[in-house]
Protein backbone atom coordinates (compact mmCIF):
# COMPACT_ATOMS: atom_id res chain seq x y z
CA UNK A 1 0.00 0.00 0.00
CA UNK A 2 1.86 3.27 -0.97
CA UNK A 3 2.28 6.01 1.65
CA UNK A 4 -0.94 7.88 0.59
CA UNK A 5 -2.99 5.23 0.78
CA UNK A 6 -2.02 4.36 4.16
CA UNK A 7 -2.44 7.72 5.72
CA UNK A 8 -6.02 7.62 4.16
CA UNK A 9 -6.79 4.83 5.39
CA UNK A 10 -4.87 5.09 8.77
CA UNK A 11 -7.53 8.15 8.68
CA UNK A 12 -10.61 5.69 7.83
CA UNK A 13 -9.75 4.11 10.83
CA UNK A 14 -10.22 6.97 13.21
CA UNK A 15 -13.43 7.77 10.93
CA UNK A 16 -14.95 5.11 13.62
CA UNK A 17 -14.83 7.94 16.62
CA UNK A 18 -16.10 10.22 14.39
CA UNK A 19 -19.24 7.69 13.89
CA UNK A 20 -19.61 6.68 16.88
CA UNK A 21 -19.35 9.63 19.14
CA UNK A 22 -21.89 11.58 17.48
CA UNK A 23 -23.77 8.86 16.81
CA UNK A 24 -24.01 7.33 20.63
CA UNK A 25 -24.80 11.33 21.55
CA UNK A 26 -27.34 11.98 18.71
CA UNK A 27 -29.04 8.46 19.08
CA UNK A 28 -28.55 7.07 22.06
CA UNK A 29 -28.73 10.27 24.54
CA UNK A 30 -30.59 12.54 22.52
CA UNK A 31 -32.82 10.58 20.63
CA UNK A 32 -33.32 8.12 23.75
CA UNK A 33 -32.90 5.05 22.45
CA UNK A 34 -30.31 3.49 24.87
CA UNK A 35 -33.03 1.82 26.30
CA UNK A 36 -35.30 2.29 23.27
CA UNK A 37 -38.83 2.56 24.25
CA UNK A 38 -40.23 -0.99 24.37
CA UNK A 39 -43.12 -2.25 21.79
CA UNK A 40 -45.14 -2.49 24.36
CA UNK A 41 -45.56 1.22 25.23
CA UNK A 42 -48.78 2.47 24.11
CA UNK A 43 -48.91 5.40 21.09
CA UNK A 44 -50.41 7.73 23.50
CA UNK A 45 -47.71 7.63 25.79
CA UNK A 46 -44.84 7.46 23.17
CA UNK A 47 -46.61 10.25 21.48
CA UNK A 48 -46.30 13.06 24.72
CA UNK A 49 -42.73 11.83 24.86
CA UNK A 50 -42.26 13.00 21.73
CA UNK A 51 -44.08 16.37 22.06
CA UNK A 52 -42.61 16.99 25.33
CA UNK A 53 -38.55 16.18 23.77
CA UNK A 54 -39.10 17.22 20.30
CA UNK A 55 -36.17 19.78 20.01
CA UNK A 56 -33.76 16.74 21.37
CA UNK A 57 -34.94 14.31 19.42
CA UNK A 58 -34.75 16.21 16.25
CA UNK A 59 -30.83 17.32 16.57
CA UNK A 60 -30.28 13.85 17.78
CA UNK A 61 -31.45 11.79 15.09
CA UNK A 62 -30.44 14.46 12.09
CA UNK A 63 -26.44 14.19 13.76
CA UNK A 64 -26.92 10.65 14.26
CA UNK A 65 -27.89 10.40 10.32
CA UNK A 66 -24.92 12.90 9.40
CA UNK A 67 -22.68 10.36 11.88
CA UNK A 68 -23.29 7.67 9.63
CA UNK A 69 -21.15 9.36 7.00
CA UNK A 70 -18.20 8.58 8.81
CA UNK A 71 -19.30 4.68 8.68
CA UNK A 72 -18.91 4.93 5.17
CA UNK A 73 -15.56 6.12 5.46
CA UNK A 74 -14.70 3.50 7.54
CA UNK A 75 -16.27 0.88 5.80
CA UNK A 76 -14.01 1.99 2.46
CA UNK A 77 -10.74 2.36 4.94
CA UNK A 78 -11.29 -1.33 5.71
CA UNK A 79 -12.12 -2.44 2.45
CA UNK A 80 -9.08 -1.00 1.04
CA UNK A 81 -7.43 -3.23 3.98
CA UNK A 82 -8.66 -5.99 3.11
CA UNK A 83 -8.00 -6.00 -0.55
CA UNK A 84 -4.42 -6.00 0.46
CA UNK A 85 -5.03 -8.92 3.37
CA UNK A 86 -7.05 -10.92 0.87
CA UNK A 87 -5.11 -13.97 -0.42
CA UNK A 88 -6.69 -14.38 -4.28
CA UNK A 89 -9.54 -13.43 -5.47
CA UNK A 90 -11.24 -10.36 -4.07
CA UNK A 91 -14.62 -10.98 -3.91
CA UNK A 92 -14.77 -11.13 -0.32
CA UNK A 93 -13.11 -7.71 0.05
CA UNK A 94 -16.26 -6.30 -2.20
CA UNK A 95 -18.35 -7.99 0.05
CA UNK A 96 -17.03 -6.39 2.79
CA UNK A 97 -17.19 -2.87 1.38
CA UNK A 98 -21.20 -3.47 -0.15
CA UNK A 99 -21.69 -4.93 3.64
CA UNK A 100 -20.34 -1.98 5.34
CA UNK A 101 -21.93 0.66 3.39
CA UNK A 102 -25.17 -0.92 3.27
CA UNK A 103 -25.14 -1.19 7.20
CA UNK A 104 -24.23 2.65 7.35
CA UNK A 105 -27.25 2.88 5.07
CA UNK A 106 -29.56 0.83 7.45
CA UNK A 107 -28.32 2.51 10.43
CA UNK A 108 -28.89 6.08 8.61
CA UNK A 109 -32.34 5.39 7.33
CA UNK A 110 -33.52 4.09 10.14
CA UNK A 111 -32.80 7.52 11.92
CA UNK A 112 -35.13 9.60 9.07
CA UNK A 113 -38.26 7.65 10.52
CA UNK A 114 -37.53 8.78 14.25
CA UNK A 115 -36.94 11.96 13.04
CA UNK A 116 -40.12 12.20 10.78
CA UNK A 117 -42.02 11.30 14.32
CA UNK A 118 -40.36 14.04 16.33
CA UNK A 119 -40.52 16.79 13.19
CA UNK A 120 -44.84 17.05 13.87
CA UNK A 121 -45.34 15.34 17.14
CA UNK A 122 -48.13 16.56 17.34
CA UNK A 123 -50.08 14.42 15.06
CA UNK A 124 -51.82 11.21 15.75
CA UNK A 125 -50.34 9.14 18.27
CA UNK A 126 -50.98 5.93 16.26
CA UNK A 127 -48.76 7.59 13.20
CA UNK A 128 -46.19 8.45 15.77
CA UNK A 129 -45.76 4.57 17.11
CA UNK A 130 -46.26 3.99 13.37
CA UNK A 131 -42.85 5.75 12.42
CA UNK A 132 -41.40 4.28 15.51
CA UNK A 133 -42.23 1.00 14.80
CA UNK A 134 -40.44 1.40 11.25
CA UNK A 135 -37.57 2.65 12.40
CA UNK A 136 -37.13 -0.50 14.17
CA UNK A 137 -38.15 -2.90 11.89
CA UNK A 138 -35.80 -1.37 9.72
CA UNK A 139 -32.66 -1.46 11.78
CA UNK A 140 -33.09 -4.42 13.28
CA UNK A 141 -34.42 -6.53 10.69
CA UNK A 142 -31.84 -5.38 7.62
CA UNK A 143 -28.64 -7.26 9.96
CA UNK A 144 -28.02 -9.24 6.95
CA UNK A 145 -25.89 -6.69 5.66
CA UNK A 146 -24.28 -6.38 8.66
CA UNK A 147 -23.04 -9.98 8.68
CA UNK A 148 -22.03 -9.90 5.15
CA UNK A 149 -19.02 -7.46 6.05
CA UNK A 150 -18.69 -9.05 9.37
CA UNK A 151 -18.05 -12.77 7.83
CA UNK A 152 -16.24 -11.08 4.91
CA UNK A 153 -13.63 -9.83 7.20
CA UNK A 154 -13.52 -12.41 9.32
CA UNK A 155 -12.91 -15.15 6.63
CA UNK A 156 -10.31 -12.79 4.54
CA UNK A 157 -8.32 -12.47 8.26
CA UNK A 158 -8.66 -15.77 8.88
CA UNK A 159 -6.97 -16.82 5.29
CA UNK A 160 -4.13 -14.38 5.54
CA UNK A 161 -1.32 -16.37 5.70
CA UNK A 162 1.42 -14.22 7.07
CA UNK A 163 3.72 -15.09 9.33
CA UNK A 164 2.02 -12.38 11.87
CA UNK A 165 -1.28 -11.78 10.69
CA UNK A 166 -2.66 -8.68 9.85
CA UNK A 167 -5.67 -9.23 11.79
CA UNK A 168 -5.95 -12.02 14.87
CA UNK A 169 -7.44 -14.87 14.72
CA UNK A 170 -9.53 -14.68 17.54
CA UNK A 171 -10.49 -11.28 16.17
CA UNK A 172 -11.98 -12.37 13.39
CA UNK A 173 -13.57 -15.59 15.02
CA UNK A 174 -15.55 -13.47 17.40
CA UNK A 175 -16.37 -10.80 14.50
CA UNK A 176 -18.35 -14.23 13.04
CA UNK A 177 -19.82 -15.24 15.64
CA UNK A 178 -20.88 -12.11 16.93
CA UNK A 179 -22.53 -11.77 13.34
CA UNK A 180 -24.08 -14.72 13.36
CA UNK A 181 -25.87 -13.63 16.80
CA UNK A 182 -27.84 -11.42 14.57
CA UNK A 183 -30.15 -14.12 13.51
CA UNK A 184 -31.84 -14.21 16.95
CA UNK A 185 -33.28 -10.82 14.89
CA UNK A 186 -35.34 -12.96 12.83
CA UNK A 187 -37.73 -13.22 15.93
CA UNK A 188 -38.37 -9.80 17.03
CA UNK A 189 -41.31 -8.81 15.18
CA UNK A 190 -43.01 -11.89 17.64
CA UNK A 191 -42.58 -9.90 20.45
CA UNK A 192 -43.87 -6.30 21.85
CA UNK A 193 -41.86 -7.02 25.46
CA UNK A 194 -39.21 -9.61 26.89
CA UNK A 195 -36.00 -10.32 26.04
CA UNK A 196 -36.78 -11.39 22.18
CA UNK A 197 -38.34 -7.40 21.63
CA UNK A 198 -36.52 -4.93 20.11
CA UNK A 199 -35.62 -3.22 23.12
CA UNK A 200 -35.02 -6.59 24.98
CA UNK A 201 -31.56 -8.44 25.94
CA UNK A 202 -31.20 -10.37 22.83
CA UNK A 203 -32.04 -8.22 20.40
CA UNK A 204 -30.76 -4.96 21.63
CA UNK A 205 -28.12 -5.25 24.21
CA UNK A 206 -26.56 -8.36 22.77
CA UNK A 207 -26.56 -7.48 19.16
CA UNK A 208 -25.22 -3.90 19.24
CA UNK A 209 -22.74 -3.44 21.88
CA UNK A 210 -20.29 -6.19 21.77
CA UNK A 211 -20.10 -5.34 17.89
CA UNK A 212 -19.45 -2.03 18.59
CA UNK A 213 -16.88 -3.07 20.94
CA UNK A 214 -15.32 -5.04 17.93
CA UNK A 215 -16.04 -2.50 15.36
CA UNK A 216 -13.62 -0.55 17.73
CA UNK A 217 -11.15 -3.21 17.87
CA UNK A 218 -11.03 -3.60 14.24
CA UNK A 219 -9.85 0.03 13.60
CA UNK A 220 -7.22 -0.34 16.23
CA UNK A 221 -6.19 -3.21 14.09
CA UNK A 222 -6.90 -1.75 10.65
CA UNK A 223 -4.68 1.25 11.75
CA UNK A 224 -2.17 -0.82 13.05
CA UNK A 225 -2.28 -2.82 9.26
CA UNK A 226 -2.06 0.07 7.36
CA UNK A 227 0.99 0.97 8.73
CA UNK A 228 2.63 -2.40 7.94
CA UNK A 229 1.29 -2.69 4.71
CA UNK A 230 2.82 0.34 3.36
CA UNK A 231 6.05 -0.52 5.40
CA UNK A 232 5.83 -4.14 3.53
CA UNK A 233 5.28 -1.78 -0.03
CA UNK A 234 8.45 0.45 0.84
CA UNK A 235 10.59 -2.32 1.60
CA UNK A 236 9.57 -4.61 -1.32
CA UNK A 237 10.20 -1.49 -3.54
CA UNK A 238 13.69 -1.00 -2.60
CA UNK A 239 14.31 -4.33 -2.94
CA UNK A 240 13.07 -4.43 -6.26
CA UNK A 241 15.18 -1.06 -6.70
CA UNK A 242 18.21 -2.61 -5.54
CA UNK A 243 17.73 -6.12 -7.76
CA UNK A 244 17.68 -3.74 -10.77
CA UNK A 245 20.19 -1.65 -9.95
CA UNK A 246 22.71 -4.68 -9.11
CA UNK A 247 21.41 -7.34 -11.54
CA UNK B 1 -13.44 -20.10 19.87
CA UNK B 2 -16.58 -20.15 17.85
CA UNK B 3 -17.78 -23.29 19.59
CA UNK B 4 -16.84 -21.28 23.40
CA UNK B 5 -18.59 -18.27 21.98
CA UNK B 6 -22.14 -20.12 20.77
CA UNK B 7 -21.91 -21.79 24.16
CA UNK B 8 -22.06 -18.45 25.96
CA UNK B 9 -24.85 -17.53 24.17
CA UNK B 10 -26.53 -20.57 25.04
CA UNK B 11 -25.40 -19.88 28.81
CA UNK B 12 -27.37 -16.12 28.49
CA UNK B 13 -30.14 -17.72 27.23
CA UNK B 14 -30.31 -20.28 30.19
CA UNK B 15 -29.40 -17.44 32.84
CA UNK B 16 -32.15 -15.09 31.24
CA UNK B 17 -35.25 -17.82 31.74
CA UNK B 18 -33.59 -18.97 35.43
CA UNK B 19 -34.29 -15.50 35.91
CA UNK B 20 -37.74 -15.02 34.52
CA UNK B 21 -38.70 -18.48 35.72
CA UNK B 22 -37.87 -17.86 39.52
CA UNK B 23 -40.05 -14.09 38.98
CA UNK B 24 -42.73 -16.80 37.39
CA UNK B 25 -42.62 -19.77 39.29
CA UNK B 26 -46.15 -20.76 38.80
CA UNK B 27 -46.60 -19.92 34.97
CA UNK B 28 -43.57 -22.02 34.02
CA UNK B 29 -44.40 -24.93 35.89
CA UNK B 30 -47.60 -24.68 34.57
CA UNK B 31 -46.60 -24.42 31.36
CA UNK B 32 -44.41 -27.34 31.85
CA UNK B 33 -46.95 -29.44 32.42
CA UNK B 34 -47.66 -29.14 28.89
CA UNK B 35 -44.52 -30.88 27.55
CA UNK B 36 -44.71 -33.82 26.21
CA UNK B 37 -42.08 -35.38 28.55
CA UNK B 38 -42.03 -38.70 27.50
CA UNK B 39 -40.81 -37.38 23.68
CA UNK B 40 -38.18 -35.46 25.20
CA UNK B 41 -36.51 -38.28 26.92
CA UNK B 42 -36.92 -40.13 23.78
CA UNK B 43 -34.74 -37.34 22.12
CA UNK B 44 -32.39 -37.12 24.88
CA UNK B 45 -31.44 -40.99 24.16
CA UNK B 46 -31.41 -40.71 20.26
CA UNK B 47 -28.76 -37.52 20.81
CA UNK B 48 -26.64 -39.25 23.29
CA UNK B 49 -26.65 -42.53 20.92
CA UNK B 50 -25.68 -40.61 18.22
CA UNK B 51 -22.54 -38.53 20.06
CA UNK B 52 -21.96 -42.59 21.05
CA UNK B 53 -21.58 -43.38 17.47
CA UNK B 54 -19.93 -40.18 16.04
CA UNK B 55 -17.30 -41.09 18.95
CA UNK B 56 -17.02 -44.53 17.81
CA UNK B 57 -16.47 -42.88 14.17
CA UNK B 58 -13.47 -41.15 14.70
CA UNK B 59 -12.28 -44.47 16.46
CA UNK B 60 -12.79 -46.57 13.19
CA UNK B 61 -11.35 -43.58 11.15
CA UNK B 62 -8.26 -43.57 13.04
CA UNK B 63 -7.88 -47.12 13.04
CA UNK B 64 -8.71 -46.74 9.33
CA UNK B 65 -11.49 -49.07 9.72
CA UNK B 66 -13.12 -46.68 6.55
CA UNK B 67 -16.53 -48.35 5.95
CA UNK B 68 -17.20 -49.11 9.58
CA UNK B 69 -16.65 -45.17 9.92
CA UNK B 70 -18.94 -44.79 7.31
CA UNK B 71 -21.74 -46.56 8.95
CA UNK B 72 -21.32 -44.79 11.93
CA UNK B 73 -21.40 -41.31 10.14
CA UNK B 74 -24.26 -42.48 8.33
CA UNK B 75 -26.44 -43.05 11.43
CA UNK B 76 -24.93 -40.12 13.56
CA UNK B 77 -26.53 -38.18 10.43
CA UNK B 78 -29.55 -40.09 10.49
CA UNK B 79 -30.27 -40.02 14.68
CA UNK B 80 -30.01 -36.48 13.84
CA UNK B 81 -32.93 -36.27 11.29
CA UNK B 82 -34.68 -38.79 13.92
CA UNK B 83 -34.43 -36.33 16.79
CA UNK B 84 -35.81 -33.56 14.26
CA UNK B 85 -38.81 -35.33 13.48
CA UNK B 86 -39.38 -35.64 16.70
CA UNK B 87 -39.06 -32.35 17.87
CA UNK B 88 -41.55 -31.09 14.90
CA UNK B 89 -44.09 -33.43 16.27
CA UNK B 90 -43.72 -32.06 19.44
CA UNK B 91 -44.35 -28.90 18.54
CA UNK B 92 -46.97 -29.78 16.32
CA UNK B 93 -48.83 -31.55 19.17
CA UNK B 94 -47.97 -28.20 21.31
CA UNK B 95 -49.21 -25.68 18.80
CA UNK B 96 -52.58 -28.32 18.43
CA UNK B 97 -53.13 -27.65 21.81
CA UNK B 98 -53.29 -24.39 21.18
CA UNK B 99 -49.77 -23.10 22.96
CA UNK B 100 -47.68 -20.83 20.43
CA UNK B 101 -44.85 -18.76 21.29
CA UNK B 102 -47.07 -15.93 22.62
CA UNK B 103 -49.08 -17.86 25.27
CA UNK B 104 -46.84 -17.27 28.43
CA UNK B 105 -43.23 -16.50 29.18
CA UNK B 106 -42.78 -20.23 29.63
CA UNK B 107 -43.64 -21.63 25.40
CA UNK B 108 -41.67 -18.44 24.23
CA UNK B 109 -38.40 -19.75 25.96
CA UNK B 110 -39.68 -23.28 25.06
CA UNK B 111 -39.76 -22.41 21.26
CA UNK B 112 -37.22 -20.13 20.75
CA UNK B 113 -34.43 -22.21 23.50
CA UNK B 114 -35.74 -25.82 21.29
CA UNK B 115 -35.83 -23.75 18.20
CA UNK B 116 -32.54 -22.16 18.24
CA UNK B 117 -30.98 -26.17 19.21
CA UNK B 118 -33.04 -27.61 16.73
CA UNK B 119 -30.91 -24.86 14.18
CA UNK B 120 -27.87 -25.80 15.94
CA UNK B 121 -28.93 -29.60 15.47
CA UNK B 122 -29.25 -29.10 11.22
CA UNK B 123 -26.32 -27.24 10.69
CA UNK B 124 -25.13 -30.46 12.77
CA UNK B 125 -25.92 -32.87 10.81
CA UNK B 126 -24.81 -31.13 7.68
CA UNK B 127 -21.60 -30.97 9.20
CA UNK B 128 -21.36 -34.57 9.82
CA UNK B 129 -22.27 -35.72 6.05
CA UNK B 130 -19.72 -33.34 4.87
CA UNK B 131 -17.04 -34.37 7.29
CA UNK B 132 -18.35 -37.85 6.77
CA UNK B 133 -18.09 -37.10 2.18
CA UNK B 134 -14.77 -35.38 3.26
CA UNK B 135 -13.00 -38.74 5.16
CA UNK B 136 -14.79 -41.21 2.50
CA UNK B 137 -11.21 -42.08 1.62
CA UNK B 138 -9.97 -42.00 5.62
CA UNK B 139 -8.07 -40.01 6.77
CA UNK B 140 -4.96 -39.06 4.33
CA UNK B 141 -3.38 -35.18 5.52
CA UNK B 142 -3.96 -33.45 9.04
CA UNK B 143 -6.15 -31.23 7.65
CA UNK B 144 -8.70 -34.12 7.58
CA UNK B 145 -7.67 -34.97 11.08
CA UNK B 146 -8.84 -31.34 12.25
CA UNK B 147 -12.17 -31.51 10.37
CA UNK B 148 -12.80 -35.19 11.87
CA UNK B 149 -12.28 -33.58 15.30
CA UNK B 150 -13.78 -29.75 14.70
CA UNK B 151 -17.03 -31.76 13.15
CA UNK B 152 -17.29 -34.09 16.15
CA UNK B 153 -16.94 -31.43 18.91
CA UNK B 154 -19.59 -29.34 17.07
CA UNK B 155 -22.16 -32.36 17.29
CA UNK B 156 -20.86 -32.81 20.71
CA UNK B 157 -21.78 -29.30 21.48
CA UNK B 158 -25.36 -30.40 19.93
CA UNK B 159 -25.67 -33.17 22.62
CA UNK B 160 -24.41 -31.28 25.44
CA UNK B 161 -26.58 -28.56 24.99
CA UNK B 162 -29.41 -30.56 24.71
CA UNK B 163 -28.31 -32.33 28.15
CA UNK B 164 -28.85 -28.90 29.93
CA UNK B 165 -32.29 -27.78 27.54
CA UNK B 166 -34.03 -30.96 28.36
CA UNK B 167 -33.92 -31.21 32.50
CA UNK B 168 -34.24 -26.97 32.31
CA UNK B 169 -37.37 -27.08 30.38
CA UNK B 170 -38.97 -30.56 30.97
CA UNK B 171 -37.56 -31.45 34.30
CA UNK B 172 -37.09 -28.57 36.95
CA UNK B 173 -39.39 -27.17 39.05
Amino acid sequence: MTKNESQLARLCAWAVALYFIPFGIGWGLLGRMIPPYPASMPAEELAQIYRDNASTLRIGFALAAFATTFFFMWSIGLFRVMLATERGGKILSYTVLVGGVLTGADLMFSCFFWLTAAFRPEQDPALIQLLYDLGWMWLDLAFGVAMLYMIGFGVIALRDTREKPLFPKWLAWIGIWLAMEFLLELIMPYFRSGPFSWSGLFNFWVPFFPPATWMVIVSVYMYKAAKRLNDEYESELARRVEETTTG
Amino acid sequence: MFIAADASLFALLFFQFSRDRSSQSVVFDEGQQHLAVLLGTVNTLVLVTSSWLMASAVRSLQRNAVPTGMRLIAGTAALGLVFAAVKIIEYVLALRSGHTVSTSPFFMYYFVITGIHLVHLMIGVVVVVVVGWRLRAGIRKPLDRTVLECGTVYWHLVDLLWMFIFPMLYLAR
